[in-house]
Parts: structure tokens; sequence; C-alpha cells
């Protein structure tokens, strides 16, 4: 082994045993409620076998040391414990989920707070019934979004209805009765004799001459 | 001479007082520069106060680990090998050491035993590898993936699984959940990795409801004994019954 390997070796032997007294330290602290991190030890090291890479080669790829890789491998870390910039480093180099770690490592994904509590925090307090069925709470804000517009829509239509429309024309009333006039009804009246009248004096036809005057 | 037996010629014009002691000089070193003793350690590390404990596992490493890594290193062929274990024997260190009692031994053997403890697990193989011994370990991931799985009706879990197989049977299963969908992978992930045994569980872990996950589990099971590394197990199991 040439001299700057010994060195490097060295290094990292002197960092694992910081690490190592850290998980010491931390384990002491926590009096044995620390999660164990083996099930993403074994993933872990499952992930690069398959992916044909040493831990010296991964440590080069993301920028870690070996010796953090190591102690990574061997659940050396509390779960809370590892950076997540380390663990977004390692699903790059290894073309996994980042979300796979943080469910196998039972933590929260950084960055994103739960749905529930922001909601329950607005003012109408919703209560939740069956706090295990996150997947019908995480419906929620797309329901408050919706009833909002829905809101929102109403009493705009109601506001823009109530003043900027103009009344509708009255229809026009229409009589009851229809008045006639005393002279008009006269002239109804004398209407018959004037009928009969005209057919007398209708032209040539005889038989249609014979007919008006049966009629008559 | 003179002065090296305490009798300094200039000693009387000076005033100085004459030193008592004789050569050679017995002087103690202070206590902070003397080595703390394997018992000292043990005792600070198991009885101490927590910034004692973790200064004296400190110490224990630094006085330890070259030799421990030296030792690995003479049994295995690859240095890489050698990291892996003597980190291996670390984290057994970290968890036996609270609970150690001393008994006069010093502690250097009880740290190399655990390193040829853990240099004969990783060499849980005969002197030379055949193919039969690698199908015969490949046969056995299979089929501890297949217990650990619940996959079939009739498989009984192994007794004792060498470390090896188990290595062997991740990267298997990593390689197979790689087929499955998002939350299949998922699920089963947590069911063999995690050891989640509980649909309830492994919902609350995924944020989904119980049946979607008992559902996608079914589904799941059925893709993995589809495949034709599991396959060859089912068909085994049919021929038996």
């Amino acid at each position: 082994m040439s001299e700057p390997e010994l060195d490097q070796r060295k290094q990292d032997l002197a960092e694992l045993g910081e690490i190592i007294s850290q998980r010491h330290e931390h384990r002491l602290s926590s009096e044995g409620s620390d999660p164990s991190t083996l099930s993403f030890s074994r993933y872990l090291r499952a992930s690069r076998e398959n992916a044909g890479l040493s831990v010296t080669e991964l440590a080069h790829r993301t920028n870690l040391s070996p010796a953090a890789l190591l102690a990574l491998e061997q659940g050396l870390f509390a779960a809370t414990a590892i950076p997540p910039p380390w663990l977004n480093k390692l699903a790059a180099a290894l073309d996994e989920n980042v979300e796979d770690f943080y469910i196998i490592l039972g933590v929260q994904v950084p960055g994103r707070r739960p749905l529930l509590p922001q909601i329950q925090t607005w003012p109408f307090r919703f209560e939740s019934r069956r706090p295990a069925h996150k997947s019908r709470w995480s419906l929620i804000p797309v329901y408050a979004v919706g009833s909002i517009l829905l809101i929102s829509l109403t009493i705009i239509t109601f506001i823009n209805y109530a003043i900027f429309s103009t009344p509708a024309p009255v229809p026009e009333k229409i009589p009851t009765f229809i008045y006639i006039s005393s002279e008009r009804r006269l002239n109804m009246i004398k209407a018959e004799p004037v009928f009969e009248y005209q057919l007398i004096s209708l032209p040539t036809d005889s038989s249609t001459k014979a007919k008006a005057c049966c009629a008559y | 001479m003179q002065a090296l037996d305490g009798e300094h010629p200039s000693l009387p014009i000076l005033g100085l007082p004459s030193a008592k002691n004789t050569w050679p000089v017995s002087s103690t070193l202070p206590a902070k520069l003397q080595e703390p003793t394997d018992e000292t350690l043990i005792n600070q590390v198991t009885t101490g106060s927590k910034s004692e404990s973790t200064q004296a596992l400190e110490t224990i490493y630094q006085k330890y680990h070259q030799d421990i890594w030296r030792f690995v290193r003479s049994k295995v062929p690859s240095a890489g090998d050698a990291d892996e274990i003597s980190a291996v024997v670390w984290l057994v260190v970290l968890e036996k050491i609270r609970h150690f009692i001393w008994t006069g031994v010093p502690l250097k053997y009880w740290l190399l035993s655990i390193a040829h403890r853990k240099v004969m697990e990783h060499f849980n193989t005969p002197d030379f590898l055949s193919l039969e011994k690698l199908r015969e370990d490949y046969d056995q991931a299979i089929y501890f993936i297949a217990s650990q799985l619940n996959l079939f009706d009739q498989i009984e879990p192994l007794a004792q699984v060498p470390t090896i197989v188990k290595k062997e049977a991740d990267s298997l299963l990593h390689q197979m959940i790689k087929r499955l969908s998002k939350n299949e992978r998922r699920i089963i992930m947590l069911i063999y990795f995690e050891a989640v045994e509980n649909a309830t569980e492994v919902a609350r872990r995924l944020g989904m409801n119980k049946n979607t996950v008992r559902v996608y589990h079914k589904r799941a099971k059925e893709k993995l004994r589809s495949f034709p590394e599991l396959r060859r197990l089912v068909e085994g199991a049919r021929d038996n019954v």
C-alpha cells in the first residue's frame, strides 16, 4: 500500500472513530429509543452491489468519505443523524428514489410539512376522526379550494346581479275589457243590412244569386 | 559529575537548597499524561457520565483500532473487506461495551476475539468456492426471501441463515423489487428489510389506507411469484406436494 493510500486510510479510520463516539453519545442520550438504521444499511448495501460499485467508488461519486459510507452500511448512524444531502447524493449515484430511503429510515421527508396540522390551524378546525387514513385527509385542501371557489363565484354573481343589472322592462298590461265606442257598436248593428245589400247586388252569376236569395 | 550527584558547586553561592534526590531522578508523570488502564476505561464507559463514557470509548478506539484492522487485514484478501469487518467489530463493541464486566482479561483480547468471529463469519465458505456451493447459497437466498415475504404456504422459515446468504438475498430482492410498481416496491421493502408485518403499520408509514395496502401487497406477491427466480421454487414445491 502506498504512502498516500495509507494516510487516507488512517484518516478514514480516525473519522470512523469520531462517528462511533458520536453514535455512542447518541445512544446514551436516547436511552435505547434510538431507531435502528440496519434495514437502511442493508438496503443501501444491496443497492450498491447491484449498481456494481465498491465503497470507494461510491464515495468518489458522492463526495462522501469512505468512512461515512462504511458507517452508513453498518448502521452506525442514527436515523435522524443522517444529513439529507447525503441521502440525495446517494440516491442520485445509485439511481434510487430518495423517498424510499426516507420510508425505510422511518423519518419525515424534509421540506414536506404534513398537511393535516396546517389545515387544523385553520379557523374552521377540522376534526380528524380517522387520522390513520391520511389519503382521505390529503384531499381536504382540494375540497377546501373547490368550496372557496364555488362560494366566491356565487358571491360575485350575486353582487354583479344586484348592483349592475338593469331592471327588466315591465310588460304592457293587456286590457281585459275591450272598449268599443257606441258609434262603432251601432255600426256593427248596421252592418247586417249592408251585408244583405251587398249580396243582392252581386253581379251576374245566377246560381250564386239564387243561393243568396234562398239564404236570405 | 558533581551536578549529577545533586551537589552543584554553585549551590552555596546562589543560595539554592540542595537537592535531596540522588540519581536516577524518580519523578512521576502528571496524571493526565498517564495512559489509562483498560479497567479504568471500561469503568468510565460503563459507569461514567456521558462525556466521560464517550471520551473513554474514543480512547479505546484510538488505542486499538489499528491492531484490529491489522489483524483483520492479515486474514482477508482485500483492504475493503478489512475496513468493513473492522467497522462491524466496532459496531459490536458499541452494542456490548455498556454491559461489559471487567474480569482482568485485557481489552485487546476481547476485541480480537470479536474480530476473529467476524472474520470467520465473513469466511463462512469452504476454502475453495465450488459452483455447487454458489448454487446452494443462491437457492438458500431465494428460499429465505420466500419465507420472509411469506410467499407460499408450504414454506417454513430457515433455522439459521449465514450472513453471506442474507446479503445475497438482500441483493436479489433489491433486483426483483425494481420490477414492481412504486407502491408495491415500498410495501415489500418495508416488509422484507424493516420486518413490518402489520398492515396498519405499513399503511401508517406509507400514508395510505390499510385496505389499499392489502390490495397492493397481494398484487406484489403475485408478481413476485411469477418472477423466474421464484417460479422455480414454486414449481419445486408443487412437485414435492
